[in-house]
């Protein structure tokens, strides 16, 4: 009886060693995707030859305030994103919301969607994966709606600050999103906010809207994210303006995702 | 023997249990109709979506009359989320064609226990017929306490207006649901504080309406010459330009603190009206500084706040025909601003993201994080440790015997 208790013993000890092993690792992952990130920010930061805040600022509203030049390599990438590049030529871009942590670069894969849904910068293995452009985008020919996916990770990382724009007033205040190409700097102006079930049956599938084959399939589109969206934003995109997506999962229904839509207003 | 087994089990099962909770959903909202309760759990933070037909009942058994019951709803959200909580009807039958939308089937009238009128469909405008759902608010709950009850007098009926011309099938159709809505924060007003209750329930339409100023498109810098473009990479496109924002009068300005502005404590001088929210729109302060050129505008000539990283810094003019202008000066000495410049030696570059996959059956890739996993080991870790202690009593019991 004694051996029998004393087995038993061993293996709830062994259940809970394990389960603490994962949870260890669990967040150590984590920590260590913070990490590069931020590792990922600086150097874009100091590439950018940003200016350190000032101590005094000044503001005059209509006034434009004089803005750095844009530094380019003689193959035309941006300079701010090139040494980055130079480490891993899957980076496509980088994502920007200002007042959010959403500042991460953006990775592509030609032939697998789900590349970097599980992979770092550095290609390893990491359970945030690092955002990524939809495979079947072309940002040469520009496609009509740029597709970026990222997890929504409970620390706050990735993509889990988009769902904050289930609220009108984090809308008015984060309206532009920042998706800079390697070549290019652009500004997204949101227009939808939307929750959408996988697999349900009023499914929206705008995972399969890359190019429009038409006007009336372009207008089609953006009134659907405009009818599913949880406010209106009274801006309605034009045929012939770049779409931006930003999908992740939310949390509300099994298996349901958390877009946010957005149309290009400047591209230098 | 048998209950030291049973003791061992259940403190394995409460020590489970309590692990659990602390991943588990914390918010609850009650929904009590005269004396049929209903308890919906979801998580704090996430919008509500409580379906309310069994509750109500089968709508069908209202006939001739009207249906008068008292609801209480009380709505726990242990994080003192300040929610708008809304009655939703919905309908699968929208449709523009349609003479009445068959949100308008049934009647509703919703007081307070004082008789103030909350909602009554006899006053409220009718809705479109393409329209799939209509939010009644009930109120703003959870301002100051986690707990927090409201008590209504609800009647409903059939509209005799609308009814004959909607039809039961249609009619019938319609769904009845609690949902929730971070609460959006007072318009700006000089002194409002974002946490105060107002007296009367908030009167948000379900889509709301934008008003206010124009912000402008700032207009770009020069742009980079063409020939810093390497014409091999640089794939001349056909793609339309983008069209920029018309530029519109500048009349407020946002800066965000940790982008243009750095966290800190400033003094704030200038002639502009200069809010300061959080990142959700939470207002922290709104206040008018003035460098006392003219008399006949009301402020203050500097003020000192802190701000921090996400804050959102909205200039806006004084008065009509006055230039908005306003000047932060950290109250601490800081770092003097440098620039860097890097010019990296560049290689060929590589063509931008193009597709080489031809489109097949596409997936949505799962983007979800896995707490779930990690809330069930941990509970699973508290009952193994539980169990493994309970079997060392009942080991030591043995021996001691």
């Amino acid at each position: 009886m004694k051996r029998k208790i004393t087995l038993l013993q061993i293996l709830f000890l062994c259940v809970f060693a394990g389960c603490g092993a994962y949870l260890i690792k669990y967040n150590y992952d984590r920590a260590q995707t913070e990490k590069e990130m931020e590792y990922l920010q600086d150097v874009v930061r100091e590439s950018a030859a940003e200016t350190e805040q000032p101590d005094k600022l000044e503001i005059t509203v209509g006034e434009t305030a004089e803005e750095p030049e844009e530094q380019y390599e003689s193959n035309g990438m941006l300079s701010r994103y090139y040494p980055l590049y130079e480490q891993n030529t899957d980076m496509v871009g980088w994502i920007k919301i200002n007042g959010t942590k959403i500042d991460y670069p953006v990775m592509f894969n030609n032939s697998n969607n789900v590349y970097y849904l599980h992979r770092n910068f550095y290609k390893e293995n990491s359970a945030a994966g690092t955002p990524y452009l939809d495979y079947q985008c072309d940002l040469q020919n520009w496609s009509d709606n740029l597709i970026i996916y990222s997890h929504n990770m409970k620390n706050g990382t990735m993509f889990h600050e988009l769902l904050d724009y289930k609220s009108l007033g984090f809308w008015e205040n984060h309206r532009i999103v920042n998706f800079d190409t390697m070549y290019y700097r652009c500004e997204y102006e949101v227009f939808a906010a939307f929750r959408t079930a996988v697999g349900s049956e009023d499914e929206f599938k705008y995972y399969e809207f890359i190019n429009a084959g038409s006007k009336q399939e372009f207008d089609d589109y953006v009134a659907r994210c405009k009818e599913l969206s949880l406010y209106d934003t009274k801006i309605t995109p034009q045929y012939g303006e770049t779409l931006l997506t930003l999908s992740t999962c939310s949390y509300n229904v099994n298996d349901e995702r958390f877009v946010v839509a957005a149309r290009q207003i400047s591209k230098k | 023997m048998k209950r030291i087994y049973f003791g061992a089990a259940f403190a394995a099962a409460a020590i489970g249990v309590n692990t659990a909770a602390v991943f588990a959903a914390d918010a609850n909202v009650t929904v009590s109709l005269d004396d049929e309760k209903a308890v919906y759990t979801y998580t704090a933070g996430e919008e509500l979506s409580a379906p309310l037909g069994e509750l109500f009942g089968s709508f069908e058994d209202i006939g001739g009359g009207a249906v008068k019951k008292t609801m209480t709803v009380t709505s726990e959200a242990e994080r003192g989320e300040e929610l708008v909580l809304s009655l939703r009807l919905s309908t699968d039958d929208a449709d523009a064609a349609l003479e009445y939308s068959p949100l308008d089937y049934y009647t509703f009238r919703i007081t307070d226990p004082e008789n103030n009128v909350i909602y009554d469909s006899a006053e409220a405008e009718l809705s479109d017929p393409a329209d799939k759902q209509k939010d009644i608010t009930l109120g703003i709950f959870n301002t100051s306490e986690a707990e927090d009850t409201k008590e209504y007098v609800i009647e409903y009926g059939i509209n005799a207006e609308t009814a004959p011309a909607i039809g039961e099938e249609l009619g019938g159709g319609v769904g009845i649901e609690l949902v929730s809505a971070a609460y959006e924060g007072a318009q700006a007003s000089p002194g409002a504080s974002a946490s105060a209750a107002p007296a009367a329930p908030a009167t948000l339409k379900p889509k709301f309406e934008l008003g206010g100023v124009a912000s402008a498109t700032a207009a770009p810098a020069a742009q980079p010459t063409a020939t810093a473009q390497s014409a091999a990479s640089e794939a001349a496109t056909e793609a339309p330009a983008p069209t920029e924002t018309a530029a519109a009068e500048e009349k407020e300005r946002k800066i965000i603190c940790g982008e243009e502005i750095a966290p800190g404590r400033y003094t704030v001088t200038g002639n502009a009206n200069v809010k300061i929210e959080t990142k959700d729109g939470e207002i922290i302060s709104e206040t008018a500084v003035t460098d006392g050129s003219d008399e006949s505008i009301k402020g203050v000539k500097q003020f000192i706040t802190s701000i921090e990283k996400g804050d959102v810094i909205t200039i806006t003019p004084v008065a009509e025909g006055v230039k908005a202008s306003v000047s932060f000066e950290k109250t601490n000495s800081g770092s003097s601003s440098g620039t860097k410049n890097v010019t990296a030696a560049s290689a060929s570059g590589k063509s931008t993201a193009s597709p080489t996959a031809s489109a097949s059956s596409k997936t949505n890739p799962k983007t979800g994080d896995m707490s779930l996993t990690t809330a069930v080991l941990g509970s699973v870790m508290g009952v193994s440790a539980a169990a493994a202690g309970c079997l060392e009593v009942v080991k030591r019991k043995k021996s001691g015997k």
